[in-house]
């Protein structure tokens, strides 16, 4: 495990309307790991993550992403490099599976050939036939979707993923086999990955380092062993006696 | 994207371009005919059909574009030398082109005319005005012949139009000057008439040459008091023509009384005879030949040339509402007052009623199809841009979101993500637009656009059913094959997963690269 931050958020704060949802936030998050922000809906778990691709902008202080703060033009390029991936897939739903997964490298200009060895290599990797190229969303399983969606995320092969509670439409009987396929695929694509989950088993079960969030406060935050070993505050035990 | 736009920009252009009239030359020749108009009437049909076999007779080529729709489109279209001629009446220039409400004679109006380039040849010889009439059976029992008689019979039952009731010059000062008695009923002219044919009215308005005293039997009460204007025909030129045109064209001037005019309208309206032989027949008992070849000319008759021309009015509004209706839907949907603002202004083209709108367009464009283009391309953005305004607008937010986060620029978002998906949408609004348009190009025809209204309006003019149908049936299948053709251009464009289940070749269909 490496120490060097890959996202960094200094004195970072960020309002809707009047409403503040964290200030004076900082926080460095380590590369090449999963990254679990744990936490309540309203604890600000989701604005933290859209903080980092830009979608959304800070209100006060710097979000630095490898090492730079996030741009102000050429936020489409950058966006690029991060992988996005969101609950329920968020296919397309006028495309087939192929032209979802390989939207982005055809705005990139691949060779069709790149793009079809890609594409077959990502799909394989989630356990999913290639041959479903021509199938189109709705006629996909919810769990296949979300494969799918995984691999739209990793195409152009980014070195960072951010998954905003990816796995939650799923059935419990295949989450399983899904969070497998997904420490594989993290571990072979080496990116430092971002999950955003109210689930804190499956934080547990995927995460190397956590970050437990409650109304707009960074509870605790440290490896994933260390929380579970060491909850600092109330809230954090109670939180882990809850769930776990 | 940018090259397709710029290729429908320059279509567009010179599809417009083509319709721009071509520069003068020698007038009255094959390249620079005589062009005579007139409004939807019989009688002015008739009179223009006279004035176009008068030249003819001289040896003149001429243009005929009948049927436009009124007097403000014909004197907008002589004053911008779009046409050369029509006939008017002497009452309609005093109130509706002089605006002046006092009666003026042939020499007064000429020199009011004299800066705007037109000018009023000789009378054709009678008055179409106002006129009261009774049954002549009962003109002969009471013995009625003028209006100032009516007073003496109260038990009289009068129904008169809704228009003449409310008129300064109609009604009321009628009731003034006769001191005739209780308001009368407001019917609808055509039922008055029937009305008044079965005896259950006995008196009612009209015009002092309609078809329908012969048809009816009627009896035009004289005017003794002088109330009503005085509407000599005559026919109106553009000044600028040359000395034996005007002569050629003043050819019938003081031979044509109430009595001949009301014989003629008869032989069009109620014989159902073409406007050509009557006036032929007429023009041959005043010993003028016409010598036109063009005497057999059926009433329309003009099939192919109508549905083309139909085609280009709709074709050519509908391809310029959809490219503009598109680029200002993408360009304002994202602001939701603009977005607004746009639909709202789209809707109020609505409700402008087609006529008025066609006449609005006059000043701007003339007479012909480029106003007509404008006026269906007003009537054709609402669909488009409302379609597609609400379906980009109302996008799935998290497809937006997950569009932008993978890092697709606002035209990739555009073109990949939401005009793919709205796709559906903005097909039936197009659809909707082409039947509008379709409907609405009939219309054309009252701005010497031509198209499948030319036959209707004639036939309107004439209480010509077959006429009529000649214009309307095409138009009606065309709308019909236009609905088929967008459910096949549908098929080819709409997105894959929207199509029925299992269909083949859908991965090619839905690559909109």
């Amino acid at each position: 495990m490496t120490s060097d931050s890959v996202v960094s958020f200094k004195n970072v704060g960020k309002h809707f309307d009047e409403n503040w949802v964290f200030r004076n936030l900082s926080l460095e998050l380590p590369s090449s790991q999963v990254v679990a922000i744990v936490g309540e809906s309203g604890s600000g778990k989701t604005t933290l993550l859209q903080l980092i691709n830009g979608i959304l902008r800070a209100n006060e202080g710097t979000v630095q992403v490898m090492g730079s703060p996030v741009p102000e033009s050429g936020i489409e390029q950058f966006r690029r490099g991060i992988g996005y991936a969101v609950q329920g897939g968020g296919l397309f739903p006028h495309l087939n599976v192929y032209r979802n997964v390989t939207l982005l490298a055809q705005l990139e200009r691949w060779e069709q050939e790149r793009s079809e060895e890609r594409y077959a290599e990502l799909l394989t990797m989630v356990g999913l036939d290639p041959d479903l190229k021509d199938r189109y969303p709705y006629q996909l399983s919810g769990g296949q979707q979300h494969r799918v969606s995984l691999c739209r995320a990793l195409m152009l092969q980014p070195k960072i993923l951010l998954l905003d509670e990816p796995f939650s439409a799923i059935d419990p009987m295949s989450r399983g086999e899904i969070h497998k396929q997904f420490t594989e695929l993290r571990e072979k694509e080496q990116v430092s990955a971002f999950l955003v989950t109210h689930d804190l088993r499956e934080a547990v079960a995927l995460s190397q380092y956590l970050v437990v969030m409650a109304n707009g406060d960074v509870v605790q935050h440290g490896s994933t062993q260390d929380v579970i070993d060491q909850p600092e505050k109330g809230y954090v035990a109670r939180l882990l006696e809850t769930y776990l | 994207m940018k090259s397709i736009w710029l290729k429908c920009v320059v279509i567009l252009f010179f599809a417009v371009s083509l319709t721009c009239p071509s520069v003068l030359a020698s007038e009255g020749t094959e390249s620079d005919p005589i062009i005579v108009a007139s409004k939807q009437f019989p009688e002015n049909y008739l009179l223009a059909e006279i004035i176009a076999q008068m030249l003819e007779a001289e040896g003149y080529v001429v243009t005929r574009k009948f049927g436009f729709g009124g007097t403000a489109v014909c004197n907008e279209a002589l004053r911008r030398d779009e046409i050369d001629v029509y006939p008017e009446y002497t009452g309609t220039i005093q109130a509706v082109i002089l605006e002046l409400n006092h009666p003026l004679t042939l020499e007064e109006i000429n020199d009011r005319l004299a800066d705007r380039n037109i000018e009023g040849l000789p009378m054709f010889g009678f008055n179409n005005t106002y006129a009261m009439s009774v049954r002549r059976s009962m003109a002969e029992e009471l013995n009625l012949s003028k209006v100032s008689q009516l007073v003496d019979h109260p038990d009289l039952k009068f129904a008169v139009t809704h228009e003449f009731l409310e008129r300064e010059d109609g009604w009321p000062k009628l009731q003034e000057v006769y001191g005739l008695g209780s308001l009368p009923e407001g019917m609808q002219h055509a039922l008055a008439l029937r009305a008044i044919a079965n005896g259950s009215i006995d008196v009612t308005d009209g015009y002092s040459t309609d078809a329908e005293i012969i048809e009816y039997d009627l009896v035009v009460l004289e005017d003794d008091r002088n109330v009503f204007p005085i509407y000599m025909a005559i026919p109106l030129i553009r000044s600028d023509l040359s000395k034996p045109i005007k002569d050629a064209i003043a050819g019938a001037a003081g031979k044509i009384d109430e009595a001949t005019m009301l014989y003629l309208n008869g032989q069009v309206v109620t014989e159902n005879r073409s406007f050509a032989s009557v006036a032929d027949e007429f023009l041959a008992s005043i010993e003028i030949d016409p010598r036109s070849e063009n005497i057999s000319s059926q009433r329309g008759g003009k099939l192919l040339e109508n549905v083309v021309r139909h085609l280009q009015l709709t074709g050519i509004a509908l391809l310029a509402a959809t490219v503009i209706g598109l680029l200002v839907s993408v360009a304002v949907y994202r602001v939701t007052w603009l977005s607004r603002s746009v639909v709202y202004v789209c809707g109020l083209m609505q409700t402008i009623p087609s006529i008025a709108l066609l006449a609005l367009m006059i000043p701007l464009l003339g007479i012909g199809m480029k106003p007509a283009i404008a006026a269906l391309f007003l009537y054709s953005l609402l669909p488009i841009v409302r379609n597609t305004v609400i379906s980009l607008s109302t996008t799935d937010p998290l497809l937006v979101r997950i569009a932008e986060a993978m890092g697709m620029s606002q035209v990739e978002r555009l073109r990949y993500v939401l005009v793919p998906l709205a796709m559906p949408s903005i097909f039936a609004g197009i659809r909707t637009s082409a039947v509008i348009c379709i409907g609405t190009a009939t219309l054309a025809a009252f701005i010497g656009a031509g198209g499948l209204g030319d036959p209707i309006v004639t036939g309107l003019a004439l209480d010509d059913t077959g006429l009529i149908l000649e214009g309307a049936i095409p138009a009606a299948l065309l709308a019909i094959v236009t609905e088929l053709v967008f459910e096949g251009l549908e098929r080819i464009m709409v997105p894959g997963h929207l199509k029925v289940f299992g269909s083949g070749k859908s991965d090619q269909v839905a690559d909109t690269s």
